[in-house]
């Protein structure tokens, strides 16, 4: 009797959670925001919560009929800011969302003309020029920290100082950097900042552009999601997903690459510290869609590792477009649709694994006026 | 008379078959066109389509032993094997704005930054 209780109780369980699986695809509906959204490459800056975070508000903004406006660049610099950190790699999606709407959005045309401008002067691309950003602020610390050994009175560097540091920040990204770059075409500027920290170097060369005229946001502040169980977590998309909201996730993305059985969190209630590749590979990343294949929920996550076929989709169904016509096309693999036809818009994961490798998320989301008075009736009203 | 259209027909449609998909990517001051070559499964210099010398392709024909190194913040795992290998990275886009890695070889040929890891795993 109590086995077919369990049975029969096992059946419902299921039979709900799959039922929750009911199709959403947020890149291919009907004037999706994604198609006005590129698909982003971090390349080797660590700022995945910042491209989380800037893909998340423009998918708000244009979805309540505005522009695509927020540079990744910009989220992780007020992100940085506001958690009063000296460089801008890793962070929440979550927090960088609040630190915009607390700061105001300097546009993201702004923000890219300002970086092209050092990146011109110095002949190397954008993103080296922020590579070069974050390794210059530890020098000048080492500098100093090496001038008070000598003198503990020692208040701050010199000028000569500041070049030895930046000299020592070129060399140290020269293996890295653009042949022909003439990076000591910036030294006069970044002489003259003298500063100790990456976020606000940062800042100042991105300041004249945005330094007014910042758009207050209309978004909502950031809902953050919480499960201690993976079926949570799955639940927690799925509703999230019902309500055409894309999901911002840190999750470990080894299991990208390691498939179904890939498990990165060990311990509930803990984000996984490991830095080691090999064991989470911490990073953040939309889930837009979801689906049933073979029997089992899956979820389209939207990376930031470019169109390209890789590593992280080779074990999975992808949702591709074709380059000339811009058509999806479904459940395309590595195996027979890598011949450069096609961009990879997303992968389906599967739910479980996935659920597996989620230690938290957030969602922008309007509150109903349906929801307020729900809230407003859980209140007591005396 | 019939051989000879039938072979000129069977050329054609040898050369439609096996046509590389190109397109040209651009970037910071670089506007470069990529072909597809399914040899490799990645984008590349159409240059090194034809020229065997070329850097970009060479690098394919010798297996090397590269290791990953710790990625923090979600660091793109392909682009790091370029790092590794201390080639240039290029983030170039698509005529849709989409961004994609590249490495750069000395000889300024460019090579899908998938095809890379791909040729190392």
């Amino acid at each position: 009797m109590i086995r077919k209780f369990f049975v029969f109780s096992s059946i419902i369980f299921s039979t709900a959670l799959y039922a929750n699986c009911s199709p959403v695809n947020l890149v291919t509906e009907a004037k999706s925001p994604f198609a006005k959204i590129p698909v982003y490459d971090q390349d080797g800056l660590g700022t995945c919560y910042a491209y989380a975070a800037s893909q998340q508000i423009d998918y708000y903004l244009i979805k309540n009929g505005g522009e695509r406006s927020v540079h990744p660049l910009w989220a992780a610099l007020k992100y940085a800011d506001a958690k009063n950190k000296t460089n801008v790699t890793g962070g929440t999606s979550a927090e960088a969302v609040k630190a915009i709407i607390r700061a105001g959005n300097c546009d993201q045309d702004k923000v890219s003309k300002a970086i092209t401008v050092w990146a011109s002067k110095a002949n190397v691309k954008e993103a080296e020029v922020v590579n070069l950003i974050e390794k210059l602020a530890p020098q000048m610390k080492s500098q100093l920290s090496q001038k008070k050994k000598k003198d503990p009175k020692a208040k701050g560097l010199t000028a000569n100082e500041v070049e030895v540091a930046i000299r020592a920040a070129i060399k140290e990204h020269q293996p890295f950097c653009s042949a022909g770059a003439t990076w000591d075409k910036l030294i006069p500027a970044l002489k003259s900042l003298k500063v100790l920290d990456s976020t606000v170097l940062l800042s100042h060369l991105i300041m004249p552009e945005c330094s007014s005229d910042l758009t207050k946001l209309r978004i909502p502040s950031p809902t953050i999601l919480k499960s201690s169980t993976d079926i949570g977590w799955e639940r927690i998309l799925n509703s999230r997903l019902n309500k055409k909201t894309p999901i911002s996730m840190s999750y470990c993305s080894k299991v990208l690459q390691a498939g179904v059985d890939h498990r990165g969190i060990t311990k509930r209630g803990k984000v996984p510290n490991d830095n080691k590749y090999g064991q989470c590979g911490n990073h953040a990343s939309l889930v837009v869609g979801k689906k049933e294949i073979g029997g089992s929920c899956h979820y389209l996550v939207r990376n930031t590792w470019g169109t390209g076929f890789s590593s992280a989709t080779k074990k999975w169904n992808c949702l591709c477009k074709n380059r000339k016509t811009g058509k999806y096309l479904d459940n395309c693999t590595a195996s027979k649709h890598n011949n450069g036809q096609y961009t990879v818009e997303g992968c389906w994961i599967n739910g479980k694994a996935l659920a597996a490798n989620i230690y938290g998320g957030s969602v922008l989301e309007s509150v109903s006026v349906e929801d307020l008075q729900r809230e407003v009736m859980k209140k007591p009203w005396y | 008379m019939l051989k000879l259209s039938s072979l000129i027909i069977l050329y054609f449609l040898s050369r439609v078959a096996f046509a590389a998909e190109c397109e040209t990517f651009t970037g910071f001051k670089i506007k470069e066109k990529l072909c597809f070559d399914k040899s490799i499964s990645g984008w590349i210099s159409e240059k090194c389509i034809t020229d065997k010398n070329c850097l970009a392709k060479k690098f394919f024909t010798i297996k090397k032993k590269v290791s990953l190194p710790d990625l923090v913040g979600g660091q793109n795992p392909a682009t790091m094997y370029c790092h590794q290998l201390k080639l240039e990275i290029l983030i170039l886009k698509d005529s849709s704005d989409n961004e994609q890695s590249f490495c750069q070889f000395p000889d300024r040929s460019i090579v899908d930054a998938n095809a890379v890891e791909g040729f190392l795993e």
